[in-house]
Parts: structure tokens; C-alpha cells; sequence
């Protein structure tokens, strides 16, 4: 084991103060020599820094692009499965009776809807427009009164498609 | 008179000079333990170093500039001017230093 003693420091001295003396004059001479090429590598080292961090910010930017789309995606697929489990229909009349059983007819009418795409129904509103257009509909089946339907709304929301439907007297609405 | 002037003019001279290469060489070791640029930083610090070399050079500028007010009311022209002789060696030393780096290291700031 190397013992250095407090006595042999001072009887080394001046040699010890010699080499911290050579190593800063090498040091010094080293630096003024080759100062430029060290320059030029903290140079490449900082361009890389900034290389790096600009690489990863743009890593960071896809995850979140790729998470929404992800996102995205699976959403789109699952409004793909969505099907139509629930048809309500909503009479916009002045008369007071009578509008439950219209109700229940345009809901018996539009029954072959249940089970589909919402997606494909609410992008072909017209085929719902044409199972009720020019329909006559019961409304008293003692006075032999009939009424036609056309659509106002039609609403789509968590599997139900929901139909306002306009209530128009055939003796009426015929010129 | 005229060797403790030249003396002086000289010991001026070279204590400017060293310290501006001392303080050069030193900072640019500080800077490279840093991480930091050691020419861009070594350049620098033999601008910066110039005034004050000059200031240690002189031992102090005020006293210096306190005898050139002294000698120039009392009228001993001659040593005010030698004053500013002095302050001119320590300047020229101290430039001196700083070209010297600037030559070394090859590079401007």
C-alpha cells in the first residue's frame, strides 16, 4: 500500500510544485494548441444536442398524432357496429287524440329499420322518408279516419333512432 | 533616476503581460472543465483581462493617477510624465499579451 506522510510531503516539496506547475504548463500549451479543434467538437456536440431534442420533440408530436388516430379509429369502428335497437317516434299534430296510436302504427311501420346501421340509415334518411310517404294511417277505425305522415326530424343517439313525424289530412293537404 | 524608472517601466511591462497570459491560460482550463468553449472563452477573457492587468501592473490606479495630480500641481512635470510612462508600458504590455493569444490561438472574437 502507498503511504504518503505528511513528511514526505514536505521533504517532496518543491518537486510536488514542480509537476502541478508542468501539468498546468502542459495543460496551458495543450489548450492553446488544440483549443480550436476542442471548440469545434463542443460545437458538434451541442449541434447534436439540439439535433437530438429536435428529433425527440418530433417522436413525441407522432405518439400524440398516432394516439388520436388510434383514438379516432376506434371510435369510427365502433359507430360502425352501432345498430338501431330502439325506434321512438314523435307526433307533431294539433289534435290531441289519436296520436298514440299513430305512433304505434309508424313505429310497426318503420320495425324493419331495427337491427341496421345507424351509419347507413342516417346517410340514407330518404328510405325511412319513403316507407311512411303517402301512407295512410287509421287513426279511428270506428269513423273510418285516415291521416298521412311525413317525416320532420329524424335523430340518431345511442342506438335509438328517433323519428318526428308531421301529421297531414288527406282531405287537407290535397289541393 | 534612471534605472529604477526603466526598471519599473519594464517590471510594468511584464507583470501586465503575465497577467493576461496567466489569466488566459488558467480560464481557458476552467472553461474546458466546464464544458464550456475554451478559444471563444480564452478570446474573451484576454479582452476582459486587458484593464485590470494594467490595474495590478500599476498596483493600483488611483494611486498612480493620484501622484500625476500631485506632480502636475506641485510642477514636477518630469514625474508626471513618467507616471504616464508607466501606465503606457503596462498598457503595452497587456496588449501585447493579448495579441499574443489572439496570434496563438489564431482566431478572432
Amino acid at each position: 500500500m502507498l503511504k504518503i506522510t505528511s513528511q514526505q510531503v514536505k521533504k517532496n516539496r518543491r518537486p510536488l510544485v514542480a509537476f502541478l506547475l508542468g501539468l498546468l504548463a502542459g495543460f496551458s500549451i495543450f489548450l492553446f494548441l488544440f483549443s480550436q479543434q476542442l471548440d469545434s467538437l463542443y460545437l458538434e456536440r451541442d449541434a447534436i444536442y439540439f439535433a437530438n431534442n429536435q428529433k425527440y420533440k418530433q417522436i413525441q408530436k407522432l405518439e400524440q398524432e398516432l394516439n388520436k388516430q388510434a383514438q379516432w379509429q376506434s371510435r369510427s369502428a365502433t359507430d360502425q357496429e352501432e345498430k338501431i335497437k330502439k325506434i321512438s317516434v314523435e307526433v307533431d299534430s294539433e289534435q290531441r287524440f289519436g296520436t298514440e296510436m299513430i305512433k304505434a302504427q309508424v313505429e310497426a311501420l318503420l320495425e324493419p329499420f331495427l337491427d341496421k346501421s345507424m351509419q347507413w340509415v342516417s346517410n340514407n334518411p330518404q328510405l325511412v322518408a319513403s316507407v311512411l310517404m303517402k301512407k295512410p294511417i287509421p287513426i279511428n277505425e270506428e269513423q273510418n279516419q285516415e291521416v298521412e305522415i311525413s317525416i320532420k326530424y329524424l335523430t340518431f343517439y345511442q342506438e335509438t333512432m328517433k323519428v318526428w313525424v308531421t301529421i297531414h289530412h288527406p282531405s287537407t293537404t290535397e289541393p | 533616476m534612471g534605472q529604477p524608472f526603466w526598471q519599473t517601466s519594464i517590471l510594468d511591462f511584464f507583470i501586465a503581460l503575465g497577467v493576461v497570459l496567466g489569466g488566459v491560460a488558467l480560464g481557458g482550463m476552467a472553461a474546458f472543465l466546464t464544458g464550456d468553449y475554451p478559444t471563444e472563452r480564452m478570446l474573451r477573457l484576454a479582452e476582459q483581462l486587458k484593464i485590470w492587468a494594467m490595474v495590478a501592473a500599476l498596483g493600483g490606479t488611483f494611486d498612480t493617477i493620484r501622484a500625476i495630480e500631485l506632480n502636475v500641481l506641485g510642477g514636477q512635470i518630469g514625474q508626471a510624465g513618467q507616471q504616464l510612462l508607466f501606465i503606457v508600458s503596462s498598457f503595452i504590455g497587456a496588449h501585447m499579451g493579448t495579441l499574443l493569444i489572439r496570434w496563438l490561438l489564431q482566431a478572432e472574437v
